[in-house]
């Protein structure tokens, strides 16, 4: 959209068990909570919509993992800042 | 009955009917119409046609209210266990599956652009993904597509029990793989004219319950959903078991006079007590589901209800009324029937009858069903014992509770009925203090304990259909063991004579009611035996009387000595065939 800007930033997986289960389930009911789009897109150029446990499941992503987090819309900031942050801090498990 | 005579299948060049098929004699009468044939489950999924645009908000509206269900249900699991965390997380993630933007996406697009039935495009949305997790190098990604399949079966499910067929059904014919009372009573209250399934025992409660509402039906015909076509004529003899399959306009004309005699047979119902060649008077009941059905019950003969399945009022409104919708229901079945007795069942729910929000049992008939449910569920036993008692007031009404095994749920319930008194008793609200009490035996455990049981009760009614299921641990709704299902097995004839021994001991009524009540080569047997009352479906009434009136008491007696003497069934069949050809009389097989 014309009139939107886009964040995009580089986020990674840090917590050592990687995204599964109870990390995708975080990243998909924090995402719900904002009404920007929100994607993930893996280094082999999928992208899929965080809003998605499916879609996030699908990532796969172990540990250490670069993924491109784009996010457009009206609350776009404090989305891309929360959704960073759950990566940031490895989502509460050991890192 | 002129009903014996058949039409000749060679007769002239032509065939009069394109195919016959026989099945089993569920529920009586001649049906003649046009199918309309519900697939089973997997041919609605492969062989789909596409939907009309008209009707595809329709199909999005049927997988919204599947997918609430099932949301229902994992959160319900969510709230009731106390789960470690991890199992949290899990439970909580088929949630987020079950809300997923992606997948609610491609399932509306299967629909409304694709024209899908709603279950095929779930099935084809969750099969795409889950083909996609199979091939991941992720050993612990792949593992999650068996919780994506399971969550695509409960839905399909969902979907598949959610389907009614739309359009005219006045006057059709339903041919289905099987079908539970719920669908019956809806059927009936679409005007549907007869049923024709593929499996289900004749005396499962879908069964039953086309018998009470007079709709024919035959049971028991393998691959009926393949080999009968949608809006081919039908003619359902639900008497004999067979169904005609495009009859020609001579077939359909002997079938109609036939259809006649049969309501003509039924209108000359006597309204005189049934009595032995002795003398003894034997009370013949009716079992009925509404009020409704009172009126055609006593246009039979009846001699009062014997047994009114109050479940039925829980099947048919989809939840527990409360006390007030009750109460009218049970006094306007009282009033209807007065001053003719009515005996109210309390609410048989588990089983075959699951409501929403009970709790699910792998093996629901060994679980928490009838009294069992009742006394979990005090609130809901107290609301129904309070609108029985007040139905009462007119002094006719008799109170019967279902599934009994131990003493100590009597004394619970007699408790809680002497709690309700009182509460009535307080509130000035008139009923009937001696409201007779009975409970149903239908378990060998109540047979076995009746001489403890009868000293609390006013009477005891036999239900043969769950004591022969108890005892030959035979599934009831099962043809894969119907051969061992036999009420006339010498192990369910032991208990009832056991139990009848008792009663006359203990001066108390027995009763009987179940499906070895209509068959009428039993009577004689069940007289014997000291069964001093029978309730049955309204349309067997007047040949149970008529049955009644050439039977001997003493010779009745000493049929059963001989009768507890036989090994198997096919002895106490071979036994009851001897004896009514020595009385010259015809007999009906069951």
């Amino acid at each position: 959209m014309l009139n939107c800007t886009m964040i995009e930033r580089t986020v990674v997986v840090r917590n050592r068990a990687g995204l599964h289960t109870r990390p995708a389930a975080m990243i998909v009911k924090s995402a719900a909570q904002f009404k920007s789009d929100i994607y993930l897109e893996s280094e082999d150029n999928t992208r899929i919509n965080a809003k998605s446990i499916i879609g996030v499941m699908t990532l796969a992503a172990a540990q250490g993992t670069r993924l491109k987090l784009i996010v457009s819309g009206p609350d776009e900031e404090e989305a891309a800042r929360t959704i960073a942050e759950l990566f940031d801090t490895g989502f509460g498990e050991p890192l | 009955m002129t009903m014996d005579s058949d039409v000749d299948d060679s007769r002239g060049k032509s065939f009069p009917f394109r195919l016959r098929l026989h099945g089993s004699a569920a529920s009586s009468g001649i049906a003649i119409g046009r199918a309309v044939v519900i697939a089973p489950p997997h041919a609605r999924l492969l062989n789909w046609r596409t939907v009309a645009s008209d009707e595809r908000p329709r199909e999005i509206e049927r997988y919204r209210t599947a997918r609430a269900q099932l949301l229902a249900s994992i959160r319900a699991s969510l709230s009731s266990a106390r789960l470690v965390e991890d199992a949290r997380a899990i439970i909580e993630s088929y949630e987020l599956i079950a809300t997923d933007p992606t997948i609610e996406d491609a399932v509306e697009t299967g629909i409304l652009r694709d024209g899908m039935p709603a279950e095929v495009a779930v099935s084809t949305t969750y099969a795409a993904h889950i083909r996609a997790i199979a091939e991941s190098s992720d050993p612990f990604l792949r593992e999650r597509r068996f919780e994506l399949e399971n969550m695509r079966q409960k839905l399909v499910t969902i979907l598949l029990s959610l389907f009614t067929p739309v359009g005219e059904l006045e006057g059709r014919i339903i041919v289905a793989p099987s079908l539970l009372a719920s669908d019956v009573v809806h059927y009936h209250s679409r005007g549907v004219a007869g049923f024709v399934t593929e499996i289900g025992g004749i005396t499962s409660h879908a069964c039953i319950v086309a018998r009470s509402l007079e709709i024919p039906a035959v049971i028991g015909i393998r691959n009926a959903t393949t080999i009968i076509a949608n809006d081919v004529l039908l003619i359902v003899d639900g008497s004999r078991g067979n169904v005609l399959v495009e009859p020609d306009e001579q077939t359909i004309e002997h079938y109609r006079q036939l259809q006649f005699e049969y309501r003509q047979h039924r209108r000359a119902a006597d309204d005189t007590l049934a009595t032995t060649l002795d003398g003894k008077t034997i009370p013949i009941y009716a079992s009925v589901d509404s009020p409704d059905d009172v009126p055609l019950a006593l246009s039979y003969g009846a001699d009062g209800v014997g047994l009114v399945r109050t479940e039925m009022l829980l099947v048919r409104l989809q939840h527990f009324p409360n006390e007030e919708e009750q109460y009218r229901w049970y006094r306007a079945i009282a009033e209807r029937a007065y001053p003719k007795p009515v005996t109210l069942r309390v609410f048989d729910v588990g089983s075959d009858k699951i409501l929403h929000g009970m709790p699910h049992e792998a093996n629901p008939a060994l679980g928490l069903r009838g009294l069992r449910f009742m006394l979990h569920r005090k609130d809901i036993f107290r609301t129904q014992l309070r609108a029985i008692l007040r139905a009462s007031e007119l002094r006719n009404v008799r109170l019967l509770v279902p599934m009994v095994t131990a003493i100590e749920e009597l004394s619970a319930t007699i408790e809680l009925i002497e709690y309700v008194k009182s509460e009535l008793r307080a509130e000035r609200a008139p009923f009937d203090e001696h409201l007779p009490f009975g409970i149903m035996i239908e378990t060998p455990a109540a047979a076995l304990l009746a001489e403890h049981l009868a000293q609390h009760v006013n009477f005891f009614s036999v239900g043969t259909n769950d004591l022969t299921q108890y005892t030959l641990a035979a599934d009831r709704t099962s043809d894969l063991v119907a051969h061992i299902f036999d009420q006339l097995n010498p192990a369910v004839l032991q208990l009832l004579v056991h139990v009848a021994t008792v009663a006359r001991r203990q001066e108390i009524e027995v009763e009987l009611c179940g499906d070895l009540a209509t068959f009428l080569a039993a009577t004689e047997l069940l007289i014997g035996i000291g069964i001093g009352a029978f309730s049955v479906a309204p349309s067997y009434i007047p040949a149970l009387k008529e049955r009644i009136g050439s039977i001997h008491t003493e010779r009745a007696r000493s049929l059963v000595a001989r009768a507890l003497g036989c090994s198997d069934s096919v002895a106490v069949r071979a036994l009851l065939r001897d004896s009514t050809l020595t009385n010259g009389e015809q007999h009906t097989q069951p």
